[in-house]
């Protein structure tokens, strides 16, 4: 009996001692050697790989911000693949990273309006301020909640465009075509590539589903990314279109993709496709034309010279292609800002000394001292100036370079991060085809894009926007799929009315009423 | 038995086993497909030029796999997690069911344990409980977050108990009259005669645990740690989510450095249900015995 009461209360002890030890809560502060104060932040950030963090607690960019600015960091590192599902749980248990890096504007604007996330008084960066110079006003505006407040810092985008046509220019100058400007010259070039390899597939995509017909999209002034935004404002009429899935254009886009399908010259896997059969497609011969990144040519060519084929040649075209050619050509031009960066918690808001020794760090990130050290690292340690521009230093390497050697992100932990690249570095990464492509866009007449608007949603409007297009999404998703494959004929007045009267039956008139409200009201205000 | 000669007896058997032959190479012929693209050059795979045999044999996969590191270790994080899980498991099913089986006049409270059990099969806390629970113990970052939040299974439990309340009270009775207690009769008397049962549900929770990912992507943060499937899932997950943001209008994963070939996607799916397949056939025959517990009386 005496033992079973020693085992019983050892097995209470056990149980109590871990529960008791997980009680206390971390040191947020501390002195260093020198008596001077260190705040320390949790890091919450996702990894892509291995080699792309900070290794351990001690690494060079650690000690770095450490000394010059008295701030250290607990790193949190997930998989990207698991990021959203473990930052959820963590702010809806309580358990709040003090910085998040990892999130897009669409979680951080969830997270604000949950009282999760601090607002950021953004007049305290005067230098990430000054990365936007006059669209400073635009870029809070777009990237701040219904509340009016900033719950995450966005990060500049550096490229202006970089969608295009990519096609096969061998075969174009074999068969003496060059690559269309219209819609119906479309038609035509593919029309004579399938002449010539009538088993083969003409138009396909590699894998990005829906987005791959993006391309389509903007050839009947649809934008590139409706099936996020939902609404536009044709830039040369300036009329709003409150679901532009539902236009005229749409039905006429869809007319033409339908046509495409019939006569065999694009994908019937199109909407399905994955990368891996893209390649496939490649390698087989099975894809002369796709919409796509213009820095992406080398990867398609290296995919096509395979089994015996050398001469394949993907390139980028340096036209988009029109249904209007009269009214204009439509192409992507990326956002004023990329939407990630960094947010931080409620919890870190409600203690103004940290939080703001925190900011200082982030806004000397933006200065140019700051983006030298977040692209380069330490001058005399992984990079050396020559003739005044940054070169990295033997034994050190970027993504691209050769991995025998020091990583910079990994010892200096640059994802911590980088509001703007270095423009040498920038340009290392991406080539100089983003810049070519944006000249050859700029040789044409009448290219227009679609311009981002700041719709201002009140709370309640934004829950009903999410709801309406939750069901609107689903079912023209549907209707996507039926007019492409031919199951409805979108030329057809009775198929497309179908098709409007679903869309009607959840809530298609009312999400027009709710966005040309918005769209008007936040007119007003902005004007 | 007497063997039927008749025509109609054969056809029968000819159609018999054409279907189990058809059954067979369903069965297989995804596991010979993954293995032989594991070890097929990813421009033949790409090519569309593998379909059973392995075409431009090599074992590059392989060695990538040996030389990275992660695979290996989270392989090893695997079996580590499994084996622990499923003796733990074991040990606190068979503890908590034995007393189960018993009679009402030696185990006080049997009706409410017996009911409480029931009850968690019906109705769960869900993630942010879980999670709050697991924190709360300190359990994060380590294997036992893992482990003892799920170290019972209610239904593992029930096939337990009925195992137990098959095996006559006679033997328990012949045993206390020679002088054993009850520790005494389930060590030496009850969990030998329980091998089938144990095999098979030993069998389950190896099983569950070998498959568990979600609980490791939810509790645990250093990737030293990390099992297998939690890896697996990341390699798979890659392509899509590389599709999702670019939709997004993020490219960072759009460019091939940040995806995996596909030769090393089907090399760890390979290498992960190795184990399983290493193992299954030893206990085979606990298994089919398992099974049937409780599924009969009288």
């Amino acid at each position: 009996m005496r033992l079973n009461k020693v085992i019983a209360l050892s097995l209470t002890a056990a149980m109590a001692v871990p529960m008791l030890s997980a009680c206390g809560k971390p040191k947020t502060s501390t002195v260093d050697e020198n008596g001077n104060k260190i705040y320390s932040y949790t890091l919450n950030m996702y990894t892509q790989d291995d080699n792309e963090y900070p290794a351990q607690e001690d690494t060079l960019f650690n000690n770095y911000i450490r000394d010059k600015f008295g701030v250290r960091f607990d790193y949190d590192r997930i998989p990207r693949t698991d990021w959203e599902t473990k930052t959820n749980t963590y702010f809806a248990t309580g358990d709040s990273p003090d910085v998040t890096i990892g999130g897009k504007e669409m979680n951080y604007k969830a997270w604000g309006n949950e009282g999760y996330l601090a607002p950021i008084d953004y007049t305290k960066l005067p230098n990430w301020c000054a990365l936007w110079g006059d669209n400073l006003d635009k870029v809070v505006s777009l990237a701040s909640n219904s509340d009016g407040n900033l719950y995450y810092l966005p990060t500049v985008r550096q490229e202006k465009v970089q969608m295009c046509w990519l096609y096969r220019k061998d075969i174009f100058d074999a068969l003496n075509i060059t690559f269309p400007k219209t819609a119906d010259e479309f038609v035509e070039a593919c029309k004579k590539i399938k002449e010539k390899y009538p088993d083969n597939i003409v138009v396909s995509s590699n894998g990005q589903k829906k987005s791959s017909l993006t391309g389509f999209f903007q050839m009947f002034w649809i934008p590139e990314l409706i099936l996020q935004t939902q609404s536009c404002i044709d830039p040369v009429t300036n009329e709003f279109v409150p679901y532009a899935m539902a236009s005229d254009n749409a039905r006429e886009m869809y007319k033409f993709v339908n046509s495409l399908y019939k006569e065999g010259l694009i994908d019937k896997e199109i909407l399905s496709i994955e990368k891996d059969n893209f390649y496939t497609r490649c390698a087989q011969n099975n894809a002369f034309v796709t919409y796509n990144y213009v820095y992406n040519t080398d990867t398609f060519n290296n995919k096509t010279n395979v089994n015996g084929n050398t001469g394949a040649n993907w390139s980028w075209a340096g036209n988009m292609v029109t249904a209007y050619p009269d009214k204009g050509t439509i192409y992507k031009k990326d956002p004023l800002y990329s939407n990630w960066g960094p947010a931080f918690s409620a919890e870190l808001g409600d203690d103004p000394e940290r939080f703001d020794a925190l900011l200082k760090y982030y806004d000397w990130c933006a200065t140019d001292e700051g983006q030298l050290f977040t692209s380069y690292g330490v001058e005399g340690e992984s990079y050396n100036m020559v003739e005044g521009q940054p070169e990295v230093a033997d034994g050190w390497y970027h993504e691209k370079d050769s991995p025998d050697g020091k990583k910079i992100n990994r010892e200096y932990g640059t994802l911590t991060y980088t509001f703007i690249k270095h423009p040498k570095l920038f340009k290392e990464l991406r080539g100089n085809q983003i810049d070519e492509l944006y000249d050859a866009y700029m040789a044409n007449d009448k290219y227009y894009y679609f311009d981002e608007f700041p719709m201002r949603y009140t709370e309640e409007e934004e829950k009903r926007y999410t709801d309406l297009e939750t069901a609107l999404n689903a079912k023209r998703d549907e209707y996507m799929a039926r007019f492409f494959m031919g199951e409805s004929d979108p030329a057809n007045d009775a198929d497309w009315e179908v098709y409007l009267s679903d869309l009607r039956k959840v809530g298609l008139d009312e999400f027009v009423e709710l966005q040309t409200t918005v769209y008007e009201r936040t007119k007003a205000e902005v004007q | 038995m007497v063997q039927d000669k008749s025509i109609s007896s054969k056809i029968l058997d000819v159609i018999i086993y054409v279907s189990l032959i058809l059954l067979l190479i369903v069965t297989l012929y995804p596991i010979i497909y993954i293995f032989s693209v594991s070890v097929s050059s990813t421009t033949a795979y790409e090519s569309g030029r593998v379909f059973f045999l392995p075409v431009e044999f090599n074992i590059e996969a392989y060695k990538v796999i040996m030389k990275a590191g992660t695979i290996p270790r989270s392989f090893v994080n695997s079996v580590i997690y499994t084996v622990v899980y499923t003796v733990v498991s074991l040990f606190m099913t068979t503890t908590m069911a034995y007393p189960l089986s018993r009679s009402k006049d030696r185990v006080a409270f049997k009706g409410f344990f017996s009911k409480l059990v029931i009850f968690t099969m019906f109705f769960n806390a869900g993630i942010i409980p879980n999670y709050l629970v697991v924190k709360g113990l300190g359990l994060m970052d380590s294997m036992w977050a893992l482990i003892l939040p799920t170290a019972i299974s209610t239904y593992n439990l029930v096939v337990m108990r009925s195992f137990f309340e098959g095996i006559p009270i006679d033997l328990e009775e012949a045993a206390f009259i020679d002088g054993a207690n009850e520790i005494t009769i389930f060590w030496k008397i009850m969990l030998p005669l329980s091998k089938a049962a144990l095999a098979t549900v030993g069998l389950f929770y190896g099983v569950s645990m070998w498959n568990q990912w979600f609980n490791a992507m939810l509790y645990l943060q250093s990737d030293t740690k990390f099992p297998l499937q939690l890896i697996i899932r990341q390699i798979i997950m890659q392509n899509q989510m590389a599709a999702e943001l670019a939709a997004m209008g993020d490219t960072s994963m759009i460019t091939d450095q940040t995806t995996n070939s596909v030769s090393l996607k089907y090399a760890t799916l390979f290498l992960s249900i190795l184990p399983m397949l290493a193992v299954y056939p030893f206990i085979q025959k606990y298994f089919v015995k398992g099974v049937m517990v409780g599924s009969v009386k009288g």
